[in-house]
Parts: C-alpha cells; structure tokens; sequence
C-alpha cells in the first residue's frame, strides 16, 4: 500500500510533544504513515495515545507555545508541512486540508450567523469570488450536508441547531474548498447513535463524490470497521499496529489491539458472563515505561520488551506490528 | 422471583419559567407514564438517546426528584408517598452510581471520608469499625488500602469509577441505580468496571437498573431491557429477545444503528431521518411518528397502547399500531 504515486500525505518518523515546567513530554512518538488518494484511515486508541496530536500536527495546530514539533517530516505535494512559514500553512488550511472536531458546540462561533461562517472560508481561501457567488456557495454546501430550509438555516446561530445540525455545518465549512485531505476527530462522539448514523453516511457519501482521502479519528472500533479502508492502532504516543480493516478484526496481532477487540461486549457473547479485559491502565504521558510502553499491561512481555521499542514489522501484506512477540 | 420494584404511571414534567413573574410557559415532558416492576436480584436495562428520560426516570425512582404523577413501590412501602424525614432511613437501601466520576466524588475530602460518611450519615458502628469497613470495601471493589488517605484527583477516571461504586455499596442496599456507569471511561477500562458490577451482583445479590446510551454494554448486563423515546418506554422485553426481535421500528433503527464489525454484513441499516422532537410539544398521537418509516393514518392521531405481543409465556410488551401486523 506503499507503493505509487497516489499517495497524498506522508508522515515519516514524526515526533510531537508538550513542554511542561521547563520539561519536554512525547505525546507521539516516531509515527510513520501513508494517506492515499481516495482512501480512508481510521486512527484508533484511547484516550492520550496520541492521536489527536497527530491530526492536529498535520493541521499544524498544536497549540502555542507548549505544543512542540520535535522531529521527522509531514510531506504533503512534496513540501514538509513542517517547515512551511505561517502564512503559507493558512494557504493550506481550510483549503487542501480540512479538519473537523468533536464537539461542534465549541468549534463553531457561538455569536456569528451559521451562512457567514461558511463564505467566511470563501472569503480567505477563494477571495476572487463575489459577494453573491458566495452566498450561492453557500447555500449549495448547506444542502449538500442535508440541512433543511438552507435559505433560512443560513440566518441562524449555532445554538439554535441540534448537535447532529451543528456536526453537519462543521462539515460545510471544511468541504467549502473541496479539500483532498479531510481530518475528523471524533466527529460523532457527542453524538446519539441514530445521528451518528446518519452523520457517517453522509461522510461516505461526500467522499464519493470527491474522491477525497479522509482521516478518521476514534476511540470506537464499530465506526472504524464501518468507515475506513485502513487502520493505525495507537498505544500511549507510538504505533501498535497497522493493517486492512477486516484483517485487523479478524487477525489482530498486537497483544494490545486483540485485548481491546476482546473486552468489547458483543452481541454474539453470552450475556452476563465476565469480559476479557486488559489489565492496569494506560500509563500518564510524565511516566511512560522504557521500552515498549505497553509492557506492564501485556501478558506476553518478555525482557526484550523492557530494553527497547519495538521496530515496525511486516508479518503479511500490508499488516505491520510493532511487537517484540513477532520480531520487532 | 420476588418484585422489589414497583413503577406506577410515573410522570415527571419540569415546569419552564418565562417572564418577570415567572409564570409556567410550559412543561418538559421528561417522563411520561410510565410504568413497570423490576424483580429482586434482576437488572433491567434502561436505552435511550440523549433526553429521551432516562436519568430523569432513575432519578425520579430514586426519590430524588419528587414524581409530579403515579407512585413508587419499593419492596412493600410506597416511597413516593413518603415524608423526607421517613425516607432518609429507608435511602440506604436503594443507592445510585453517576456517570461522571469527575463530579459525583467531593474533591475536598479524602476518599475514606467518602466512604465513611455514608456511615456516619446513618449513625452505623463507631469510628473504629468504620475504618474496618471502608478498608473492605476498597479491597472489594479492587483498590489499595493506602487509597484512604488520597484524594479523588489522585485517581484515573476509572478507579475514581471504582470509589463510586464503593460508595454505593456501603450500606448493603438491595438496589442500584447505575446511570452511564461506564460512559466516560476508555474501552479498555470499561471492562474491567462491568466486571466488578456483575461479581457484585452475583455476591451481593443486587438489584440493578442500569441506564445507558450504549446498546451493546446494555446487552451484556440486562436481564430485561427497556427503551425509551421521549419520555415514554416503547418496548421492553428480555435482552435476547429485544434484540433479536424488536418489534418497534425505533427499536430496530436504534440496534441497526449501532456501529460494528460484522463478518455478515447482512444487517440492513434503517437511518432515521430528522431529530428527536422537543418533549415540551411532543407530536400528537404515537411520539415517533414524525420519524417512523412506516407510520400510518392512525399513528398521527392516537397513541399506542403498551401491549404484550409475545408468542409464549415471556413478556415482550410494545406500543405501537403496526406491530404484529
């Protein structure tokens, strides 16, 4: 999957972190990946594995000044994204690369009318267009995300609009300049399950039709194994795995990956019967393990395991594991 | 089995305040007749999505909010009848979980506090055996005893899960209500926290309603599983069943909805249109139809009336006009 010219975005041994009292934490730690044309990628992992840090750095939006970006390259139409000036990164954003967030309530301005932020995007990123081209723009994106009434809807504040509405506008604005790479970040989590349907299909949908590459971020395995084509399995800032969805469900190789597909209840399981569970918990970005880091939790660790992280290992096509139990 | 909980055309309606003189504008529907018994060491599970009513319910249950109509039977007294200063000794037998863990702990008082002062709150054993107790039921739920002197930010989300539990269990109740008991932890914890709910119940004997958004979490615990939609409970019948054969078409969009890994990926997903209406006008005659992908003429009109449609001796009741049809 490595292979060709259709790959968009590449990110090569990548490195973030936070400072904190003079102190510089890893959040992600040495992260290589590939995005191809059209494809979805579904990230996956608890909550501080890091995975929001990595879409964030992509976007260039960590935040100021503890966020650092501390080695390796984000390549994307051959320029390091991290070696872009501010002003050329604002080129970039919102326009080839979108990103929407997980609580639509906060990302949205609470005091500017839902139609203004849209051509708000028009405004930075397609300045040649008129003021009534935009309005038309406008209006288009609106019933294209499936919002009803758009002429009115326009005239609206974000808190008149239903969470799942809000979600909706959120993705009006990133597709605005129809971007080739969009990243969402837990975009139904807030959301009730029949919303969340319904948001997800017109994420597919859209998708469709512009052939955009989406990177998903989740801490729910359901909706990656609904959405995504490809999966990155992510363990307190560093790679676990990294395979084909329906390989990942059905051969998860990683200790970590098939404790967390074991401890999900489901419905073909016996009700009322214990569930398999990982042991202790995910370990605070100040005190990370040496070596791999999810050791202490693991049933198979054995010394190897202290000494060093575990290399990426390709046990079958496309399937890589970052685990001394196949070599590393 | 013996009933230990009886639920009677229970409403509670919040009134909305307009205006200087603050005159009711308005009523939110939040629990609307609703009715049903919970047998001595069962769990009914209770499934909704965001505002349908289903905290409310628990809560009004458990007499912490006062029911604007029906009644509660707790074993054999009617508590929603009761004066405050009778209930306050009788509370110990019915306890609640929260869901976030983060706000339902004090944070100004070390966790054996916490867990004394159910104790000391009902007058139980002097001081020494109170610290016997909590000792024991931080072992029970699976915490240090050094956990005594430390405070509750001290602790991850799910071990501060696990004090709560704790102190839920101090003063042996019969039963617990769990409201999203599991809904702010990681996956990986969750388990774990489910775990320790159903070894409970097994040596503890509890009675739980457990009240969650998550079908699947849902499945795994209940005996008995209800759902709700705008404040009414539209089908309840026995976990297996409601899942296999749900008969109302919220029912069936809601088990479809769920995002999961099939290798059969057979199951059709029904995607609702629109959202859930406001519970202060709720839609004339069955509260569903303005989304229902059948609703018919007298769906509009008429509610449905909680019917059993079960083709043996279990109960699996349902409102709705087009079921068994």
């Amino acid at each position: 999957m490595d292979s060709g010219k259709d790959i968009i975005l590449k990110v090569k041994n990548f490195s973030a972190g936070f400072m904190k009292d003079g102190e510089v934490y890893s959040a992600v730690d040495r992260i290589s990946f590939n995005l191809k044309k059209g494809e979805t990628l579904g990230i996956v992992g608890e909550s501080g594995c890091g995975k929001s840090v990595t879409a964030l750095s992509i976007m260039r939006l960590l935040p100021v000044p503890s966020g650092k970006y501390m080695s390796g390259e984000i390549i994307y139409n051959d320029r390091n994204l991290l070696d872009l000036s501010p002003e050329e990164m604002r080129l970039i954003r919102g326009d080839s690369i979108a990103m929407i967030f997980q609580e639509p309530m906060t990302a949205l301005n609470p005091v500017k009318k839902i139609g203004k932020q849209i051509s708000e995007v028009f405004e930075i990123h397609r300045s040649s267009l008129s003021r009534r081209e935009m309005e038309r723009e406008t209006l288009s994106l609106l019933e294209k995300v499936g919002i009803s009434d758009p002429e009115q809807r326009m005239n609206e504040y974000p808190h008149q609009l239903s969470g799942g509405m809000r979600q909706r506008v959120m993705i009006a604005i990133a597709l605005a300049c129809k971007p080739s790479i969009l990243i969402a970040d837990e975009p139904t989590t807030a959301l009730d399950v029949t919303i969340q349907a319904q948001i997800l299909d017109l994420i597919k949908e859209l998708q469709r039709e512009s052939g955009m590459s989406v990177i998903f971020i989740t801490h729910d395995l359901g909706v990656i194994s609904q959405l995504c084509d490809n999966v990155i399995v992510m363990y307190a800032g560093r790679m676990a795995e990294k395979a084909p969805v329906d390989e990942l469900f059905k051969n998860p190789l990683h200790p970590y990956t098939a404790g967390l597909l074991d401890s999900i209840p489901k419905f073909e399981y016996k009700r009322k019967t214990r569930l398999k569970s990982i042991e202790g918990m995910v370990p605070s970005i100040t005190d990370y393990p040496e070596g791999c880091r999810f050791r202490n939790r693991c049933t198979f660790a054995f010394e190897p395991c202290a000494l060093n992280h575990p290399e990426e290992t390709e046990v079958s096509e496309n399937h890589r594991v970052n685990c001394y139990k196949y070599g590393g | 089995m013996e009933t230990i909980l009886k639920v009677e055309n229970l409403k509670k309606f919040f009134p909305i305040k307009k205006g200087v003189f603050r005159t009711t504008a308005g009523r939110v529907h939040a629990v609307d007749d609703v009715s049903f018994t919970v047998k001595k060491g069962e769990t009914l599970g209770i499934v909704g999505e965001t505002g349908c009513g289903k905290t409310t319910l628990g809560r009004t249950i458990l007499q912490l909010y006062k029911p604007t109509h029906g009644t509660v039977r707790f074993e054999d007294r009617i508590i929603s009848d009761m004066k405050r200063r009778e209930l306050l000794p009788y509370r110990r037998n019915f306890q609640m979980i929260f869901q976030d863990p983060f706000e339902s702990l004090n944070s100004m008082h070390t966790v054996g506090y916490i867990l004394e002062e159910p104790f000391i709150i009902h007058k139980i054993d002097n001081k020494q055996q109170r610290i016997k107790n909590v000792k024991s039921l931080l072992d029970r739920v699976g915490l240090q005893k050094n956990a005594m002197e430390k405070y509750p930010h001290e602790f991850s989300g799910g071990q501060r899960q696990r004090i709560g539990i704790a102190r839920s269990i101090a003063l042996n109740p019969k039963m617990i209500v769990c409201d999203e008991p599991v809904s702010a932890l990681d996956v990986s914890i969750q388990s774990q926290i489910l775990n320790l709910l159903m070894d409970l119940q097994n040596d503890l004997d509890l009675t739980y309603i457990f009240i969650s958004h998550d079908l699947t979490v849902v499945r795994h615990v209940s005996d008995r599983v209800a759902v709700m939609y705008l404040g009414r409970i539209v089908e309840m019948a026995g976990a297996d069943e409601i899942y296999t054969k749900p008969l109302h078409p919220y029912t069936k969009a809601l088990i479809s909805a769920i995002p999961r890994h099939s290798t059969a990926s057979n199951i059709e997903r029904i995607i609702l249109k629109g959202n859930v209406p406001s519970p202060v006008n709720p839609p004339s005659g069955c509260y569903f139809h303005p989304r229902c992908p059948i609703a018919q003429e007298i769906c509009r009109e008429k509610y449905p009336e909680f019917k059993n449609y079960s083709l043996n001796q279990s109960e699996h009741m349902t409102s709705c006009h087009m079921a068994g049809k």
